[in-house]
Order: structure tokens, then sequence, then C-alpha cells
């Protein structure tokens, strides 16, 4: 039987995009991170996705997303659906950071699958957001990775109301 | 008189933020493949702990 491999995962969640099922996404938390940091232990894939503006929906719901996984074989288990041996849970929601993050995804080429990835930035914040011991030492990472830039990380963290560790002296 | 213990302290924080610089400038895989070793590390460590959930297992999944 043939290994699974990460960028089957990736395009999985492309195959999301092209057959309209999701508007959008992005890679966030710590697998998001790696791409701009060292590696960091985790064991789930992370993925804001915005739906698709088919209609005025009050509630936004992921079962599309879920029906549509299960079809091609990917069962949940708990708030997850493995996807290629790996547990990933898919985050909607409309907070102006995450819509925010869905728009400025940069695009990375992982063995020849794109891939879609929140700012560096953007993680930062979300990680400071609601923070733990682990996700303040993602934020510091990112931080400290030469990837962010300052001056967009200080613009984004006033536009979203959120505080920046003072020792950073961003 | 020097404060060599502060030198050397110096030393020790700049050789490990090279490091970290160096780790996070691998190639995307190699750092998909060093996640992957850490979670078949961790695991049995936190498993014992009963630490984790059952969907939290090292992924079925290469590079």
């Amino acid at each position: 039987m043939e290994q699974n491999r990460l960028g089957a995962v990736f395009a999985e969640l492309g195959s999301l995009v092209a057959e309209g099922v999701i508007g959008g996404y992005a890679i966030v938390g710590a697998v998001g991170a790696i791409f701009y940091t060292e590696a960091i232990r985790t064991f789930d894939l992370d993925v804001a996705v915005s739906l698709p503006q088919t209609s005025a929906r009050a509630i936004l719901s992921l079962a599309p997303i879920y029906e549509h996984l299960r079809a091609r074989g990917f069962l949940p288990e708990a708030e997850h659906v493995r996807i290629h041996g790996v547990p990933v849970q898919f985050l909607a929601g409309d907070p102006p950071l995450w819509r925010d993050a869905l728009a400025t995804a940069r695009t990375f080429d992982y063995e020849g699958v794109e891939v879609r990835v929140a700012s560096p930035e953007h993680l930062i914040l979300m990680a400071l957001e609601a923070p733990s011991p682990r996700r303040r030492e993602r934020a510091a990472l990112l931080f400290e990775s030469g990837t962010v830039d300052n001056a967009w990380l200080r613009a984004l963290a006033s536009r979203f109301g959120i505080r920046l560790p003072e020792t950073w002296n961003v | 008189m020097s404060d060599r213990p502060t030198e050397d302290r110096g030393r020790a924080f700049e050789a490990k933020r090279r490091w970290h610089e160096q780790q996070a400038r691998l190639p995307l895989r190699e750092k998909v493949r060093i996640l992957l070793e850490l979670q078949r590390q961790d695991y049995p460590i936190l498993a014992a702990r009963g630490a984790l959930e059952p969907w939290q297992r090292p992924w079925d999944v290469e590079p």
C-alpha cells in the first residue's frame, strides 16, 4: 500500500477550494508556524476556512466540508477529520483577525503542491489572542524567526486590539 | 577584571540563537521530518502521563 504523504493532505485542501466546498483556507497553528520557524511538535493541523458566500446563512456550518471529505473516505475523529493519516481541524468563523489572515495568506510550494499559510504576523496575533504557554512560546519563535515585518505586526496588533509583549520592543 | 561568566553566557546565548536560525532555515520537508520525529519521541511520554486525547498520536504519514 502506498504510504500517505503530507503533500496529499495539502492537495485535499486545494480540492476543497477548487470544488467550491470552501471559499478559501489558510494553514494556522503550529503547522502554519513551521513554514517560518524551526520544527514544533504538534499532533494536529489547524486550517482556517472561509465558507462560500452562497446564501445569507445565519450559522456557519462545517457540515458540507465533513460530508465532502466523508465521500472521499476521510472520516471525522472527535473535532477533526483524519485526512491521509493527519487529523485536520477546520476552523470557520468570522472574527476580523481571521478574515484578514485568510485574505493575506501566503502561497508556498510543498513538494510540488500549492499550500496557503497565514502570515507570520497573523500567526503571532492568533497565538497571543488566546495565550497558553505553548502558544506564547510559538509566538516568540515566530517573532524571532527573522520573517516578521515589525511595522506591519505593530499595525495589525493595533487594528485588532491585541497587546504585544513589552519585551519585544516592536 | 573581565566578567568571564557573563561573556560565556553571552556566547552561549548567541550560539543558541544561531542554532535556532539555522533550524528555521531548513527546507520545509526536513522540518516536517523533524516534526514527525518529535511526535514519535514525545508520544510515549505524554501518553504515559495520560495527557493526550485519543486522536493525538503520531501521524501515519511521510514528509
